[in-house]
């Protein structure tokens, strides 16, 4: 080319800022879901990992058929250890956290509280999801007087994660194409703006690498910094807003490794969706054709 | 430099034969002129030598090479040893006179001596005070003088000129006659599409169209009269 590839550009900035913010926004949207998705997933995460399911006796449950339903439930693969905890040991647990005189002034005794059996899963996540159907369905047993199963809000959120990840997936989907729809569409305009340049270029032996080789450079430079704006948008916003958000969220790390990545994560997918752009822009539809090699040119010609 | 064996060419609208089972040789240096009347295939047979049109039937060599087998790159790479001028040439408007002079010299990878090259050539028809003008200020005559002068820059080993002479003013024809003869005195084989002769000395080979051939009308076959008197090939 007589000019630079990044001169057209210059010449075009009001269409070129424009297209990079389309860009911008397509990579920023995904960039906050996937980070609200893992945020909710990882709050739910915590809640499932720190459950430990305890099922409370009967009074009148006897020694026997306490010790049968705990060998049972030690028998059940999710299942790591099973503590029987006597309504003294209740009682002295309760002493230790609330302080005796506390419990005292309650009016309460160790004949009050029930015996229990504490449950450790053996995985942590996966486990507690098949425990809590089975933990639950201990409620119908004669010593048992109640189970308690972990928070059903922290397994709708799982769900509702999945949901989300779903959504959030469909959404970059069309984002994406939109973005890389209208960057395509810019550099047609500007490979069809050049089209003499182009068409005498090859008239006089330039191949299809030179003549693909602006297009290219100018969609991978859109999507460069159009994924530089986006991942400082993001890191700058979460920067500002760490304080509030822990706040919110209680103590989570906003900036691990994951963070980090996702937020980084336009700096790769910009240039990529630009290379792809120009691709789509300067692909040769009947490659294999015997009138292929005159293909661009005819192109060119006919569009004079 | 060129061998051309059994070339069958359709009318790319109409479909009825330009050329059948014709053949020609245009030997390297050598200066050869395609002779035939408006509407005859010229500027069909310019496009095919000038590979930007590929011929119906027949086997077409350009520098050894067999133009029906070359592929991508290989035809790119002939392509870089033809200067070449149509008879309607593509001409970069909005970009000054010596821009699309020196555009052959880009693509050849000649960059560092393209402006000098360029500027000798204006020189030579006295059009330099036009070097940095924009094409679109230029007459028509001046402007078909620059596409010729963009077939010739940098010597190509082929250079084929569609036509067009009668556009040029003579005060610029005669120059670029010399620029041409000056190329084919060092190595390159100049093919010159007319509708009348260019040139009558000895060393001119000229085909003539006719019967949907080329013969062999030579001068030291022919007395055919010159057209350009004043022209120095």
């Amino acid at each position: 080319m007589l000019r630079p590839p990044l001169q057209t550009l210059y010449d075009r900035k009001k269409r070129t800022i424009l297209t990079a913010t389309m860009l911008t926004v397509a990579l920023v949207i995904p960039v906050v879901l996937a980070l609200a998705a893992t945020t909710t997933f990882s709050i739910a995460r915590q809640k499932l990992d720190s459950y430990r399911p305890i099922i409370y006796l009967t009074t009148d449950a006897s020694a026997d058929a306490t010790e049968q339903l705990r060998n049972e439930i030690s028998q059940w693969a999710t299942v790591a250890t099973v503590t029987k905890r006597s309504s003294t040991d209740a009682l002295q647990q309760l002493e230790k956290r609330l302080g005796p005189e506390h419990v005292r002034s309650l009016g309460l005794t160790k004949e009050m509280l029930p015996n229990s059996l504490l449950i450790e899963p053996k995985i942590p996540l996966a486990g507690h999801i098949q425990l809590i159907s089975r933990v639950a369905g201990l409620e119908a047993r004669m010593e048992v007087e109640s189970v308690d199963i972990p928070s059903a809000d922290a397994l709708k959120t799982l769900r509702l994660t999945g949901m989300a990840t779903a959504a959030t997936s469909f959404l970059l989907l069309m984002l994406t194409f939109s973005a890389l729809n209208a960057l395509a569409n810019f550099l047609r305009t500007l490979e069809h703006h050049e089209r003499h340049e182009l068409a005498i270029l090859e008239i006089f032996g330039a191949d299809d690498s030179a003549l693909r080789r602006p297009t290219l450079i100018r969609g991978i430079t859109i999507g460069l910094w159009s994924g530089v704006a986006a991942t400082a948008l993001v890191g700058l916003s979460l920067a500002i807003w760490q304080a509030d958000l822990t706040l919110a969220l209680g103590q989570l790390k906003i900036f691990s490794a994951t963070g980090f990545l996702i937020v980084a994560l336009p700096l790769f997918l910009g240039p990529l969706l630009g290379l792809l752009a120009g691709i789509i822009v300067t692909r040769r539809k009947d490659r294999a054709t015997n009138s292929a090699i005159l293909r661009p040119l005819l192109r060119w010609r006919g569009s004079r | 430099m060129i061998s051309c064996f059994q070339l069958s060419i359709d009318h790319p609208r109409d479909a009825q034969p330009i050329f059948e089972n014709t053949g020609f040789e245009v030997e390297p240096a050598s200066w050869t002129e395609i002779i035939g009347p408006a509407a005859s295939g010229k500027s069909l047979l310019f496009s095919i030598l000038s590979l930007t049109h590929s011929p119906l039937k027949g086997k077409l060599l350009i520098a050894g090479r067999n133009v029906e087998r070359l592929r991508g790159p290989a035809y790119a790479e002939l392509r870089r040893r033809i200067g070449s001028c149509s008879q309607n040439p593509t001409l970069l408007n909005r970009r000054t006179v010596i821009e699309n002079l020196i555009i052959p010299l880009i693509v050849r990878g000649q960059e560092a001596n393209a402006a000098p090259e360029a500027e000798h050539l204006l020189n030579s028809l006295n059009l330099i005070a036009l070097r940095d003008a924009p094409l679109k200020s230029l007459a028509n005559s001046q402007r078909q003088a620059i596409a010729m002068l963009r077939a010739i820059i940098g010597r190509p080993p082929l250079i084929i000129i569609d036509d067009g002479f009668e556009l040029i003013d003579k005060k610029h024809l005669a120059p670029i006659i010399t620029l041409l003869r000056a190329a084919q005195t060092n190595g390159s084989t100049v093919i010159l599409f007319a509708r009348q002769p260019i040139c009558t000395k000895p060393h001119v080979r000229r085909l003539q169209i006719q019967d949907k051939q080329l013969h062999d009308v030579s001068p030291n076959l022919v007395n055919a009269p010159a057209k350009n008197e004043e022209s120095s090939c």
